[in-house]
């Protein structure tokens, strides 16, 4: 058969091949339209009033102390925070980090805490009233009637009590803050299982153990809580406003307390007291507060008060240019700020970094004392000489830094008023060097600073002091690690090895006490002492300043430590960081109201806070 | 294909030796980087109680031999360790995170292929003429892109500026998320019959997909290019067109199934670029996946966390090698295993 390339002879192509493609791409087309006609119907936005996953009205409420009008309060009381870092459990005994405490902090209560901003004054909040004996070493608590979980389960002093010894007995990173300044023995995790009835009350047969006057904590009654100390405990507000109180029959209903190990169920579900409850928490993605239906209202002063806010969604974005873009394109209005970005996003857009005053929050760089050549106090006094603070507060921190020295933070009692950053002298630097045997820096042994990757302003200070001590001859080698993983060298190097960092940035934060920060930094061997410093006479000031209730003479005895360490130069003092929340810089878009600083709550406490139109 | 079974299990028993390896490797690796580990996880703010406590829990003081073996028993009995920091145990930790990994590299795997199997066709189709050039160029701009700064630009452009597509997230606050079934969202919303979350979990899906898949297109686009080239050249095509068959025909039906060979070989590497990829990409969208995860754990020093999260990469890459070389096999009759 011959085939001819004619008109008439013209080979086609099979039929079937190109109906088969048109039948496809209509069959595709109507898919895609009836995808996106389904998507129009199925994804209308929602009511405006509650949906099927609040239980709570919309409606916001208007605080009886506050001096703001409801009709300028905006309908949509949902708020949009970005924090850096999803927390591990929300169960405060288990975790002891800053980004589980700051959502804990909004469903959980403590027995009495600060009125805000106002580190002056403690009030109760669970407790309605307390009594110190005259001894100073027994607390005695009221609980406040009529509290319920957020669950139902009623509020007493047994609940207390087995929040305390819950944290002790499970042995996980949060039980310090409960256990700080108090020997929480005596009570195993048998006797708190049988903390287990609907109404929190024990049986006749955990009484002597909940009345044993060798334990720290007793319970007399459902309505008293007493804790015994060894000695004097001035800052026992300080360490007691973390003490947040869980709800024993849930806990009871889910696992229970085990020696040693922490409780999957609570792990997730932390039930409390407090304003919000928390409604969902997709793990690494966000989790969703709710206002608390059945919250109690608050002490009263506005301390916890019943909040405007009828939800709060906290997204955990570990990504500074994604929360950035979060808070600019108003998807957020509260996002946490790394330092080194504060000045590209202040003021545009409507956001701000709120002056909320002088934090407690302390930065400091320890010398390591026990290296050589830093070990010797011509060589130290050097190094803090040559250091030019003026240009670290400028060029790191935007002038935020309010310098300070010693071994109280500012405000505190026994903060040293006259007390600065040393006085950056670089001919005063040399002319020590010269004296201790290393003229011009010869011979002077590199030393290393260890910054936290984690902290981008670390890396910023790091590389100033580098610059400055190279100017009077000293080498300085960067290496940057995790701040876990620079703990964790801190406490497995020596500190007279050349492993162990020769200078790092610490900075430590939380409640206005000063022993919060002048014992573990100070005292040998304490666990914030990382650069081996020691010095028996400052151990024992700050021990009896620790552990007296005169004020006057406890604020003495913390300025006589604090011109011993200052002129030991074993510590280079940054000072106070300001407009600083506990653990970063936050910024605001300006419809958000009613935040506070308070260096014991660890982020934010929502239930101020409010939106406006 | 008779032996097809017979390969897998041999693959999958000599798979176990190379599991064991990495586990070692990284297990080693861990705590040479860690030299405190306990320090590390809880912070500053501890007693010598908590130090003791979590030394006993996690055998420090057991020579490093014996703590691996308490671990790979541990493995063997389903039991993978509790995380420090969360103070869970790593399986479970795994599990929740996991799936939502497997979800944007399935997709982006699937858009990958859809998308880049067919541009490599038609670029071979067109061969060195202004569609192949444009081809070329596309892929070779997406595979040169960090896949950080493609993440970011896509995130300004379509969630900041034109605000068509979420930032970040999984699903939006105000919809329940489905019931966890195989912890995929987009999926347990379909099975949930949830069609607002699953247009939602959709639509948060895809901004991280198309960063991802802009990793990995071009992978598939060149290969499926120079394996359709090859094809167009061979008798069998020609005959095809002698016979009568249009070009398209006789491309689709006869050169296409040829051509695929390679680019289904190539998934194997494409997840694993995929996985090291998802690590970025959750970092820019906030996506709760096992990327996410690994660097939360590695930044707090959890080697608990990262050697069970190195297993499962390990055990994800032997599983795509070996999925890869049985599609082969049932694609190519040719190929004996």
């Amino acid at each position: 058969m011959i085939f001819r390339n004619t008109p008439s002879h013209k080979l086609r192509e099979p039929r079937n091949a190109v109906s088969t493609t048109i039948i496809v791409a209509v069959i595709v087309v109507v898919l895609v339209i009836a995808a996106g006609a389904a998507y129009y119907f199925v994804s209308a936005p929602p009511a405006a009033t509650s949906t099927s996953t609040t239980s709570s009205s919309s409606t916001p409420v208007t605080s009886s102390t506050s001096s703001t009008s409801s009709s300028s309060l905006a309908s949509n009381q949902t708020l949009v925070a970005d924090y850096t870092s999803s927390p591990g459990s929300l169960d405060p005994a288990a975790d002891d980090e800053i980004a589980s405490y700051g959502i804990t902090g909004n469903i959980l209560q403590p027995l009495i805490y600060y009125n805000n901003s106002d580190n002056a004054h403690v009030y109760p909040v669970l407790a309605s009233g307390y009594t110190l004996s005259a001894d100073g070493l027994t607390m005695t608590f009221t609980m406040r009637q009529g509290i319920t979980f957020s669950n139902g389960d009623p509020l007493n002093a047994y609940a207390v009590w087995y929040s305390y010894y819950r944290a002790a007995v499970m042995k996980q990173s949060g039980a310090f803050f409960y256990s700080a300044g108090l020997n929480l023995t005596g009570v195993t995790a048998a006797d708190l299982n049988m903390l287990n009835s609907s109404t929190n009350t024990p049986p006749a047969s955990l009484m002597p153990v909940l009345t044993n006057p060798s334990n720290a904590i007793t319970v007399p009654d459902a309505n008293t809580v007493v804790f015994h100390f060894a000695a004097p405990f001035p800052d026992f507000f300080g360490w007691a406003v973390y003490g947040k109180i869980m709800d024993p029959h849930a806990i009871e209903m889910n696992g229970g307390v085990v020696d040693g190990q922490a409780n999957s169920w609570a792990n997730l579900n932390p039930v409390g007291t407090g304003p919000f409850t928390l409604q969902t928490w997709v793990q690494g993605s966000y989790c969703s507060l709710l206002r608390n239906p059945t919250y109690w209202g608050g002490p009263g002063h506005n301390i916890f008060p019943t909040p405007k806010l009828s939800r709060v969604v906290i997204y955990f974005v570990p990504n500074e240019a994604t929360r950035e873009g979060n808070i600019l394109s108003g998807a957020a209005q509260v996002a946490a700020i790394d330092t080194t970005r504060i000045s590209s996003v202040n003021g545009t857009n409507g956001i701000t970094l709120p002056n909320i005053g002088i934090s407690n929050t302390y930065a400091w760089m320890p010398l390591d004392v026990a290296q050589y050549p830093l070990n010797i106090t011509a060589v130290r006094e050097a190094v803090v000489h040559a250091i030019n603070y003026s240009q670290i507060n400028q060029v790191v921190y935007h002038g935020l830094l309010y310098p300070s020295a010693g071994v109280v933070p500012y405000g505190l009692t026994g903060f040293n008023a006259s007390m600065k950053p040393y006085s950056y002298d670089p001919t005063l630097s040399a002319s020590l060097l010269t004296q201790a045997g290393f003229p011009g820096g010869k011979g002077f042994p590199p030393l290393s600073f260890v910054y936290a990757t984690d902290f981008p302003e670390t890396q910023s200070v790091a590389q100033v002091v580098q610059a400055d001590l190279a100017q009077v001859g000293i080498t300085v080698n960067l290496k940057g690690l995790t701040f876990s993983q620079l703990i964790g060298t801190d406490y497995s190097a020596a500190a007279n090895s050349t492993a162990h960092p020769s200078l790092q940035w610490i900075s430590i934060t939380g409640s206005p006490i000063p022993s919060g920060t002048a014992l573990p930094l100070f005292q040998t061997g304490n666990y914030g002492n990382v650069g081996a410093y020691s010095n028996p006479t400052v151990d024992k000031l700050l021990t009896q300043a620790s552990t007296t209730n005169n004020a006057t003479l406890s604020a003495m005895l913390y300025e006589q430590a604090s011109n011993i360490v200052y002129n030991s130069y074993s510590y280079y003092f940054l000072g106070n960081i300001k407009d600083f929340y506990p653990a970063q810089f936050f910024v605001f878009s300006s419809n958000v109201h009613g935040y506070y600083y308070q260096g014991a709550f660890s982020e934010l406490d929502f239930s101020t806070v409010y939106l406006t139109s | 294909m008779s032996s097809l079974p017979v390969f897998v299990v041999r693959r999958l028993i000599l798979s176990i030796p190379v599991v064991i390896g990495v586990a070692f490797i990284t297990f080693l690796v861990a705590h040479v980087i860690v030299p405190d580990p306990v320090r590390a996880w809880v912070g500053l703010y501890t007693n010598p109680q908590i130090i003791a406590s979590y030394t006993a829990r996690y055998h420090l003081n057991d020579p490093l031999w014996l703590q691996f073996l308490y671990y790979i028993a541990g493995i063997a009995t389903g039991n993978w360790g509790i995380s420090p920091t969360t103070s869970r145990p790593v399986l479970s930790e795994i599990e929740t995170y996991f799936p939502a990994t497997i979800e944007l590299v399935l997709a982006s795997v699937v858009l990958s292929f859809i998308i880049g199997v067919p541009l490599g066709a038609i670029a071979a189709v067109r061969n060195k003429k202004k569609t192949d050039l444009g081809i070329r160029a596309l892929y070779l701009t997406g595979v040169s892109s960090p896949p950080f700064l493609a993440a970011l630009i896509l995130q300004f452009l379509f969630a900041y500026f034109l605000k068509i597509l979420p930032p970040i997230g999984e699903i939006s606050p105000t919809i329940s998320p489905p019931k966890t079934i195989t912890g995929m969202m987009v999926i347990d919303s379909l099975l949930a019959g949830n069609l607002r979350a699953f247009f939602d979990t959709l639509d948060h899906l895809l901004l991280p997909t198309i960063a991802l898949t802009i990793l990995v297109f071009g992978l598939f686009t060149r290969l499926s290019r120079s394996s359709m080239l090859e094809v167009l050249g061979k008798d069998y095509i020609r005959t095809a067109r002698a016979k009568g068959l249009g070009n398209s025909y006789s491309i689709v039906r006869h050169g296409l199934r040829t051509a695929l060979i390679p680019p289904v070989t190539i998934l194997a590497v494409a997840v694993g670029q995929l996985l090291g990829g998802a690590l970025v990409i959750e970092n820019v969208f906030g996506w709760p996946g096992i990327g996410l995860y690994t660097v939360e754990a590695i930044q707090s020093s959890n080697f608990p966390d990262i050697v069970g999260v190195t297993l499962v990469f390990a055990l994800g890459v032997v599983l795509s090698n070996l999925v890869a070389d049985v599609a082969y096999a049932v694609l190519d009759p040719r190929i004996r295993l």
